[in-house]
């Protein structure tokens, strides 16, 4: 799914029949659900999440980095590593949300985990319904059951 | 028959549940078997046990022409060279005790006299260890009981690193690793177990029947 069929979507859910969310308001809604849903499986630590990095003394951690996959000799100070082993590279991994969507040419984050991509979406309607004052409930409650769904398949295949 | 160090990381990060080394980093698992060699060689230090006794062959002449070498391709690191009697020899790093120290030709085992003594250079079998140094007047061999090397992080690329123990402490050091791991129990807890399943492997007697002479013995 890229993000002009995920707008396309928000906007048929929302009978958005007088356009009245625009494809950047829109954008803002799939990060904000985007990034949500990130925290939440880097915070399950979800193995997909992962990434892996060379880190060199002194480097700026990545963007959007969560936290790293277990514990390495280096201290963070406002983002900047130092090591504290003396040693010059480090394979570093650690967990990242999904680079911001800025163009309705991007590809959706999550690519390969359509399941997941489903609840992205259907978090940003929530919220664009929720802007308008919508009585959200019966969404929410949608939601948090595709939510516990992932969780669960997550709890099968989760490694820790 | 040593333990190897990517297989016995690889079986910790399975008996963890792992293998996508998104728990615990390569850094935690090393430091785990470290502490884990480490609590064992606290155990280990004081029993009879011979699987770990190493030799070390100390030849002045020899020794002095390796580092005449060395002084030769470095000008600026000069090492100053060896007298066993007046400077003496460091011990090995690794070393937990002595176990014996016998003339190198004639196998005669030297006997200690009192650190504040000097080597007498005209009488052989002598030796005194002060400051982590041996002094003696002949060359030697040191049989001592050797401390297991702990591992590092550079030794997971390198499909030769070993630890140096008998596959049998395999087990061992999985259990172990992975309770460090795991779990918070302190030291005392860890250390008793660690001595616990140490007790099983290690044997309290020697393998042989050859009876080791006291270093006192004159």
């Amino acid at each position: 799914m890229n993000v002009e069929q995920a707008i396309s979507r928000i906007k048929a859910a929302t009978h958005d029949i007088s356009d009245e969310y625009s494809n950047e308001r829109c954008i803002e809604f799939l990060n904000t659900s985007a990034q949500q849903i990130g925290g939440l499986l880097c915070a399950a630590k979800w193995p997909p999440m992962a990434q892996e990095m060379e880190l060199h003394d002194g480097d700026r951690l990545p963007d959007n980095y969560m936290h790293s996959c277990g514990t390495y000799p280096i201290r963070i100070t406002n983002g900047i590593v130092s090591f504290l082993d003396g040693s010059e590279v480090m394979r570093y991994r650690y967990f990242s949300n999904p680079e911001f969507i800025e163009n309705t040419t991007d590809a959706m984050p999550f690519d390969g985990f359509p399941a997941i991509q489903d609840v992205v979406v259907k978090t940003a309607v929530i919220l664009a319904l929720n802007e308008n004052e919508y009585d959200v409930s019966q969404d929410n409650a949608i939601r948090q059951e595709l939510m516990q769904a992932i969780a669960g398949g997550m709890g099968a295949n989760a490694t820790g | 028959m040593a333990i190897n160090v990517k297989n016995l990381i690889s079986k910790i990060r399975y008996k963890v549940k792992d293998y996508n080394e998104i728990v615990y980093s390569d850094y935690d698992v090393i430091e785990a078997v470290n502490e884990c060699i480490r609590y064992l060689n606290q155990v280990k230090a004081l029993k009879n046990s011979d699987f770990l006794e190493k030799i070390r062959h100390c030849v002045q002449a020899d020794m002095n022409a390796e580092i005449a070498r060395y002084n030769e391709e470095n000008p600026d690191d000069q090492k100053p060279f060896y007298d066993f009697v007046e400077t003496g020899v460091e011990l090995p790093d690794d070393m937990i005790s002595i176990v014996d120290i016998i003339r190198l030709k004639d196998g005669y085992h030297l006997h200690p006299i009192p650190a504040v003594e000097q080597i007498n250079p005209h009488v052989g079998g002598q030796y005194k260890i002060v400051n982590n140094r041996i002094y003696t007047n002949v060359d030697f061999d040191l049989l001592y009981r050797a401390e297991i090397q702990q591992i590092t992080l550079n030794s997971l690329s390198d499909s030769e690193a070993i630890v140096e123990l008998p596959a049998v402490f395999t087990d061992l050091l999985i259990k172990i690793s992975v309770m460090i791991l795991t779990n918070t129990a302190d030291n005392d807890v860890m250390a008793q177990e660690v001595s616990r399943i140490a007790d099983n492997i290690i044997p309290q007697r020697r393998y042989n029947n050859i009876s080791v002479r006291m270093p006192f013995k004159v």
